[in-house]
């Protein structure tokens, strides 16, 4: 039941509490969303000549799809990284819930471990990425390593050398990843009642049957909006690359490019860089659009009564 | 020894939990070593840190920690300056965010009035599609409405729509409306009810969110690198410091200003891990 501002004349008070719990939320919406993602579409469809003056047209998605066909270290590698990256992450996504449920399970030392697995969300990430970059490096154990495996004449940069850098970068996100999102995944199985769990265990099941058969249904909303979620943001898929090789050595992710290319050109709002950002920027919205349709559509297809 | 977690578990069971207790061993050994190394060289001299980066120090350098406050200083700007920045910058807006996110989703979903459905379903479809195409013009907005550089920049987090609104609006969803009516009976008008009745009540979800949006804020230095590059917090501070200027920085400072940087979100995890990891849900149970 809820209260309502109609009775027989209007609650002007009431009129007034509900204005002023949404009007500064509204108003933030509609400038910094619906403003900016405005401006943002209609920035792809112009560019500043050199006297300032708007010159409208397509020609920052053809200078994309140009880029695109010929180019064959810039945004074409960027998209290849950045899929690659997301297919890194559909592999990371289940493994979380793994790991959830053993917490969930208790596994010895359990409390221990969700500590410590959530050290790297609480440590800073250039902290982490420091000493990952330290671990890494030339006079580090791991890069002796690979110099002793592939029996190079010289100890390698493994993040300054585009045969391993792409590598490197993708194993800092998985190692840092390796927990998954304990928090959702947490908070999800700490609502399934224990009953259920108590009463599959009598019946002898084992924790493969556990997982799959009684508490990943049980929790499908989560799993499914989640998994939306993942879909919707492939294009964002991106290991730590600004702050570990900035984009070098062939290592660019989408995400990463974008985010250098207007920090390279800030102080200049009226960079031609910005408008070509907006353009590849809908048109990779597009994309990701249609994919989050096509996954609802899925899910609903597969499975019935998917209601988040 | 024997293992009592294990005793009614069948041998397959004991494999798998055996080799899953290894690797989660594994890797929480090496997210604590990120912390014992940054320790041992924070304790290093500078030259140590080149030549051994994996040594322990001869002697400890404790003075690193003091030199930090008055040596540490990229962008010409103190320690303690970032520190300011650094509070500020996590507090306002996550404290902000959440209160006006948590009354957004409160009148939307108790009361009944034009358009209040669509925040819940306009919040959906923010925390569904990202848009790609809105970086430029974002920044070109901040630019022009003079927020680089600006300590008013924190009014872009107070928002209230997208993931953040679906956890409260989940919660205000379910929570009885009879606690209300109560104190309406009792003469309370709509700001009570709220702030003295339904308000406490999401209190530990609300400190769970306030936390992580603080955390993840405190240790945020991508949109502070690009908007506030004058204003730096500590993480900007430390990127400055290192990234900027990596061939020239005196790492024994680096790694205490990173040490140092850490103290506030152990802490605070230390303390309340256990409300922020049970306190928080996306998305229902099926019955």
């Amino acid at each position: 039941m809820s209260a309502s501002i109609q009775g027989k004349k209007t609650n002007w008070a009431r009129v007034f509490f509900i204005i002023s719990f949404i009007i500064l939320p509204t108003i933030n919406f509609l400038i910094f969303y619906v403003y900016v993602n405005f401006d943002g579409i209609l920035m792809a469809f112009y560019r500043y000549d050199t006297q300032l003056n708007k010159q409208w047209g397509f020609e920052n998605f053809t200078m994309f799809f140009d880029d695109l066909l010929h180019q064959s270290n810039g945004i074409r590698l960027a998209f290849i990284n950045t899929f690659k990256t997301f297919l890194i992450q559909l592999v990371i996504f289940p493994w979380g819930i793994v790991v959830s449920y053993f917490l969930y399970k208790k596994i010895p030392l359990y409390k221990e471990f969700r500590i410590l697995f959530f050290l790297p969300s609480i440590i800073n990430g250039i902290i982490t990425v420091i000493v990952y970059k330290n671990f890494v490096s030339v006079e580090g154990p791991i890069a002796r390593l690979v110099q002793n495996m592939l029996d190079l004449q010289e100890v390698p940069d493994l993040l300054g050398d585009p045969r391993f850098a792409n590598t490197f970068v993708w194993i800092h996100m998985l190692w840092l990843s390796f927990p998954g999102d304990m928090i959702i995944w947490g908070g999800s199985f700490a609502r399934i009642p224990d009953g259920v769990i108590e009463s599959a265990r009598i019946d002898g099941v084992n924790w493969v049957t556990e997982l799959v058969k009684i508490i990943l249904p049980m929790i499908w909303p989560t799993f499914a909006l989640k998994a939306i979620m993942l879909i919707s943001a492939v294009f964002g898929s991106s290991g730590a690359v600004f702050l570990l090789t900035n984009g070098d050595y062939d290592t660019m992710t989408f995400s990463a490019w974008q985010y250098i290319q207007i920090r390279n050109n800030a102080n200049n709002p009226n960079s031609v860089v910005y408008n070509y950002v907006s353009a590849i920027g809908i048109l990779v919205t597009l994309v990701s659009m249609v994919l989050v349709v096509l996954g609802k559509w899925a899910e609903n297809k597969l499975f019935k009564d998917v209601d988040y | 020894m024997k293992i009592k977690f294990l005793d009614r578990k069948s041998t397959a069971e004991k494999i798998i939990y055996t080799i899953i207790f290894i690797l989660f061993t594994a890797f929480a050994l090496s997210y604590l070593y990120i912390f014992f190394w940054g320790v041992v060289a924070s304790l290093k001299t500078h030259d140590e840190n080149i030549m051994k980066p994996f040594a322990f120090p001869e002697v400890a350098q404790w003075k690193n920690f003091i030199e930090v406050f008055t040596l540490f200083t990229p962008n010409k700007t103190s320690f303690l300056e970032m520190t300011f920045n650094s509070i500020y910058f996590s507090v306002v807006p996550a404290a902000g965010g959440i209160l006006l996110c948590a009354m957004l989703s409160y009148v939307t979903t108790k009361y009944n009035f034009f358009g209040a459905k669509a925040y819940y379903y306009v919040s959906f479809v923010v925390m569904l599609l990202p848009i790609y195409s809105s970086g430029g013009a974002m920044y070109k907005l901040i630019y022009n409405l003079g927020l680089i550089n600006n300590y008013l920049f924190v009014v872009t987090a107070f928002g209230g729509l997208g993931a953040m609104y679906m956890y409260f609006a989940a919660f205000f969803k379910n929570l009885s409306w009879s606690y209300a009516e109560a104190a309406y009976i009792d003469g309370a008008n709509d700001w009570q009810v709220f702030f003295r009745v339904m308000l406490p009540q999401s209190m530990t979800m609300l400190g769970a969110l306030f936390l992580l949006s603080w955390m993840g804020a405190w240790n945020s230095y991508d949109a502070q690198l690009l908007y506030l590059p004058k204003l730096p917090t500590l993480s900007v501070g430390i990127y400055l410091f290192d990234f900027d200027m990596k061939y020239y920085v005196r790492r024994d400072l680096l790694f205490a200003a990173c040490m140092v940087s850490s103290i506030p979100t152990l802490i605070v995890f230390i303390c309340f891990n256990n409300i922020m990891m049970s306190n928080i849900s996306l998305g229902g149970i099926k019955e």
